[in-house]
């Protein structure tokens, strides 16, 4: 009898494949260190990654991308072409 | 005609890019470096774990400017006064990925030193190399955006 007609004629249900896979994973070694699980090493890495270095880093990773939002707003407004170099310069002289 | 807002567009989708190939290519398949390898030796596990979410910031941002580059690139084409070029495209997405490797480079490699090209050999010519990739793409993308 087939229960769930598909493209494929073989085609079974892969739900207990499907659960077993998401067992393995959820088993895992690593999945027992992520950064918000209980284990020790879960809570090592919360601990570093919320210490007294947070704001630096934070800093860090921001930082070149402030640089970018400034450069392509200047491309945006025109803020590097000649000619609005140009009135610019015209401005400040009257 | 105002070609702005499509080379801005270009720019941003650019530094996406370039952000990509950098986070994709150097932090996760080579593993030569990480967000910050200097600091955090990537010989031990708990090291290993905190540049892992770090990264991942890194590549949660890069991917905010590819986004906000395709929204910026869709308004462009509903400009009517937009000229829409592929050679302008191109010229700003080379530029925007050549402003990446300048600016990534100067600030996290050479300012701060948070990490290098290939981490193990510290600051080195892969440095420059990486540096000087970026000049040569900013100079290519203005030639193919002032090229008619």
């Amino acid at each position: 009898m087939n229960r769930c007609p598909g493209p494929f004629p073989q085609e079974r249900p892969i739900c207990r494949e499907c659960f077993l896979v998401a067992l393995c994973v959820l088993l895992a070694v690593s999945s027992q260190a992520c950064p918000f699980c209980g284990s020790k090493t879960g809570k090592e890495i919360r601990a570093s990654l919320f210490g007294p270095d947070l704001p630096y880093n934070l800093l860090v990773l921001v930082s070149p991308f402030l640089i970018f939002a400034a450069i392509v707003y200047g491309i945006y407004c025109g803020g590097f072409s000649k000619k609005r170099f140009a009135k610019r310069e015209k401005t400040q002289r009257l | 005609m105002n070609k702005r807002p499509l080379i801005a567009a270009g720019t941003l989708l650019g530094i996406g890019m370039g952000g990509f190939v950098d986070g994709i290519l150097f932090h996760q398949v080579l593993q030569l470096h990480s967000m910050l390898s200097a600091k955090m030796p990537q010989d031990e596990l708990l090291n290993v774990k905190i540049s892992m979410v770090w990264d991942g910031l890194f590549h949660a941002l890069t991917w905010l400017t590819t986004a906000f580059g395709i929204v910026l690139l869709f308004q462009a084409g509903r400009r009517s006064d937009c000229p829409w070029s592929g050679r302008s495209l191109w010229g700003s997405s080379f530029l925007g990925w050549g402003i990446f490797n300048v600016v990534e480079g100067v600030i996290d490699h050479y300012l701060l030193g948070i990490h290098h090209v290939v981490e193990c050999l510290g600051l080195s010519a892969y440095d420059h190399l990486f540096l000087a990739s970026g000049g040569v793409l900013i100079f290519f993308g203005s030639l193919l955006i002032r090229f008619r």
